[in-house]
């Protein structure tokens, strides 16, 4: 009954796929070919990695809104201590590192939100802020382009899966940080299904008092929570740094309300308690469906923030409706 | 003689200097229902957060079988086998009533991967073991009430309750509810298992304890067999005064109407609805939740209007199809839930006084005048005997019966001719009820007409003249108080 009512949820929001494709594929035929695949699933991996950050907040009934200036305060750094130690590190140390820092950074924001009980938005706001001033006035504020970059970026950038040559010369490939995102996803629902801390989170999201009275500990989980958001950050950084073949310190800021979107237009809940991977895949393909082929369509792309900000407005008011109507 | 669970010898606790509870002493045996009463601020909920282990003693100590216990806290009072029912229940509204069920048991046992199959199974031996029928995989937002009550209740019994803490079961069930809740009440006694009530309903709880104990200002006044108590000794021993049963005479004239309901109908909400109301009367309308009593109250009120129907106001037909009209036509309403519906509890006590009425204290350029303001305010004070140190204080800081008090002096100060109270006492102590129910009789005696929505009969028979049963959206019987009693009237309503 219940997996019913939940896989509707996502049953609609892949008619709404559906439909967008449609609607796509008739004014432009090129959308349903290989390449544009490929571009649409190359988007989906940072967006989709960032959303499941989000996903496990706003199920705990949180919000982050900082996790942009982790990613990129994470991804400078380590670019950073890796030029200044060894440019020729592993990228998997180079992930491993921006990790690190990302969750030392999610637990900076979790601490202060759980000891002070304070609202996260105001908190994150506040530390993203914060995160990115000291980012630039302590650690860099110079872009590192491509042929500075640590060599393990370098080589990482086109470590494609597999590659596809187009009739008019250029190669598109499946990039591997696919990967990455698909043991990601995987790993979430993993952990959001199966495991106490996964059902910890949504029952402080349900409701927050219960949870206290029922033992669990919300601190542990919001800091666990936290520092996974962070860690999650803090890899993707350095994904984005390598696709784009550039390190800089301004980069990603601002860029949060797309993945606040896509988790939020997944099913996810602003009120907390409720939230699936699946919705949130699926809501990470629309957006990053929409934002890019509003450029393919000719649509100047102040456009995109319109769409976005409206899909936003949208999504919760059906969430606030459905919570309205439940009530009576 | 059964068998001694816990005892709390001698409990002091103190907060800042100001004793919550003086050497009471509490013998809870196995197997045993206890009612704990008294009014608010007597000490209930701190005997209870003692037990719990929220609050530690000052003085005094807990044993449980025999043992002392030192360093109470809330995991080792859970471990201990004490268990409390919130009034809210404590549930996870977006997760199921299996996973609900299982929650301790994943915590307690620090399990950290879930078992589907093995919560399903904790659950329904918990669901079977109180011989009830829930779908496990419902949501308990999506529950009644009355069910999630149940779950909260299977829950606390997979985790081997010993002594069951219920914080008012009763006040937001229906009476079949209430019938089948003490059923099983019955079969866990029976399995040894002690329960303690907090209520405020003693008819309903003297129904299955065996044992009350009475707090007040911290002491423990009396305690004993309850089949030694009834309602006007326990109201004695609660309040420290007699509090007598009077009832309301109504002295006026029949024809004097006021109000004439005629033909009323919503679509799936109720039909037929006819009723006279004369100046001076209080009319009580009653029967069980979704009798469609509450939204019959809604439409005379304007907040939900009725789709057909005339009501006559003073021999002149008006229509009500707003909560504007009806404050027009000097009609007042006094919501059952005055947390969401009624008051701004941030605001001052004052301010929520005059919220309705603002308006008339405006004088030239939106100036408000603030000395009649507070001539008003103090006036409604005083005539409802509300406690307050100030009146700009905020409404939160009130007890739910001075709560209530605000709440029937807004709906007054807008002069009304009909008043209508949904369930006006719901939540309060048994002495402001009293005195609640004295000031409805009051009001009536000055001409106004006055409509008492309740399922709480004997308020019923308090404060009204005459009394409307409501079935399944219709008015089946209209009894006369002076010649009816509380049997005859719950009968009217069940069958």
């Amino acid at each position: 009954m219940i997996k019913k009512v939940k896989l509707q949820n996502e049953l609609f929001l892949l008619g709404v796929l559906v439909i967008i494709c449609g609607v796509f594929t008739s004014i432009n035929p090129n959308f349903l070919s290989v390449t544009n695949f490929l571009n649409i699933t190359k988007n989906s991996i940072e967006i989709g990695i960032y959303a499941i950050g989000v996903l496990l907040i706003l199920i705990s009934g949180g919000i982050d809104i900082s996790f942009m200036a982790v990613s990129v305060f994470s991804m400078y750094a380590t670019v950073k201590f890796s030029l200044l130690i060894n440019p020729d590190m592993h990228i998997l140390f180079i992930f491993l590192i921006s990790g690190i820092i990302g969750s030392t950074l999610g637990l900076i924001n979790g601490y202060i939100i759980s000891k002070f009980n304070l609202p996260a938005f105001i908190v994150t706001l506040g530390t993203s802020k914060i995160f990115v001033g000291i980012l630039q006035a302590y650690i860099g504020a110079k872009q590192i382009g491509s042929r500075d970059l640590p060599t393990g970026m370098k080589s990482y950038s086109s470590l494609n899966l597999f590659e596809y040559v187009s009739d008019n010369g250029i190669v598109y490939g499946l990039h591997s940080a696919t990967l990455i995102l698909i043991v990601i996803l995987v790993l979430a629902w993993y952990v959001l299904k199966y495991t106490q801390f996964g059902r910890n989170i949504y029952a402080i999201g349900g409701d927050r008092i219960s949870a206290k009275r029922v033992g669990i500990n919300i601190m542990k989980t919001n800091l666990i929570a936290f520092a996974l958001v962070g860690a999650l950050a803090g890899v993707t950084g350095i994904i984005h740094s390598s696709f784009v073949m550039l390190a800089s310190p301004f980069d990603l800021i601002d860029k949060e309300l797309n993945v606040i979107a896509a988790v939020v237009l997944g099913g996810a809940s602003i009120f907390g308690g409720k939230g699936t991977v699946l919705g949130t895949l699926i809501g990470v393909v629309i957006i990053v469906i929409i934002n890019s082929s509003l450029i393919l369509l000719g649509i100047p792309s102040f456009w995109q923030k319109v769409v976005v900000g409206v899909i936003i407005i949208v999504s919760v008011s059906l969430q606030a409706l459905r919570e309205r109507n439940r009530r009576d | 003689m059964k068998s001694e669970f816990i005892r709390l010898d001698d409990i002091s606790k103190s907060f800042y200097g100001v004793k919550a509870l003086s050497n009471v002493s509490v013998t809870i045996n196995r197997g045993e229902a206890y009612c704990l009463a008294g009014e608010n601020g007597s000490g209930k909920s701190t005997l209870i957060k003692i037990i719990a282990g929220v609050y530690s003693k000052d003085n005094g100590s807990i044993y449980v079988d025999g043992n002392v216990v030192h360093d109470m806290n809330p995991n080792k009072s859970m471990d201990l086998g004490v268990q409390i029912i919130y009034q809210d229940f404590s549930l996870f509204p977006n997760l199921t009533v299996a996973e609900n069920i299982a929650y301790y048991n994943q915590i307690v046992n620090k399990r950290k991967r879930v078992d589907w199959n093995n919560i399903e199974s904790i659950a329904k031996e918990a669901l079977d073991q109180l011989n009830l029928k829930i779908d496990l995989n419902k949501l308990v937002g999506e529950l009644t009430v009355a069910e999630r009550q149940l779950v909260a209740i299977a829950r606390a019994i997979t985790q081997d309750a010993k002594l069951l803490i219920m914080d008012e079961p009763t006040t937001t069930l229906t009476n079949v509810e209430i019938d089948a809740l003490f059923e099983i009440v019955r079969d866990l006694k029976s399995r040894g298992i002690s329960i303690l009530f907090i209520s405020h309903k003693l008819d309903e709880v003297f129904k299955v304890s065996e044992k009350i104990i009475i707090l007040r200002n911290g002491k423990k006044v009396a305690e004993g067999n309850i089949e030694d108590f009834d309602n006007d000794k326990v109201s004695y021993y609660m309040t420290g005064r007699e509090i007598t049963s009077e009832g309301f005479g109504f002295d006026g004239d029949t024809d004097d109407l006021i109000l004439s309901v005629k033909d009323l109908n919503k679509e799936e909400e109720y039909s037929d609805i006819n009723f006279d109301l004369s100046r001076g009367e209080v009319l009580g309308i009653t029967g069980l939740l979704g009798s469609g009593r509450t939204k019959l109250a809604n439409s005379l009120f304007g907040v939900s209007p009725a789709d057909s129907g005339t009501l006559v106001l003073n021999g002149e037909t008006i229509s009500i199809d707003s909560v504007q009209d009806a404050i027009d036509h000097k009609i007042a309403y006094v919501p059952e839930d005055r947390i969401t519906e009624g008051l701004f509890l941030q605001r001052s006590i004052g301010n929520n006084i005059i919220s309705t009425i603002v308006d008339k204290f405006k004088r030239k350029f939106g100036i408000v005048d603030e000395k009649e303001e507070e001539k008003e305010i103090l006036s409604w004070i005083d005539k409802l005997k509300i406690k307050v140190a100030s009146h700009e204080k905020p409404v939160r800081s009130l007890s739910g019966g001075n709560q209530q008090r605000v709440v029937i002096a807004r709906a007054l100060a807008t002069n009304p001719e009909v008043l209508i109270l949904n369930c006006p006492t719901v939540g309060v102590d048994v002495g402001s009820k009293e005195e609640i129910h004295k000031i409805i009789r009051e009001l009536a005696k000055q001409n106004i007409g006055v409509i008492v929505i309740s399922d709480d009969i004997p308020e019923l028979l308090q404060t009204c003249n005459r009394v409307l049963i409501m079935k399944k959206g219709r008015i089946t019987n209209e009894v006369k108080i002076s010649d009816c009693d509380e049997a005859h009237i719950q009968e009217l309503m069940l069958s």
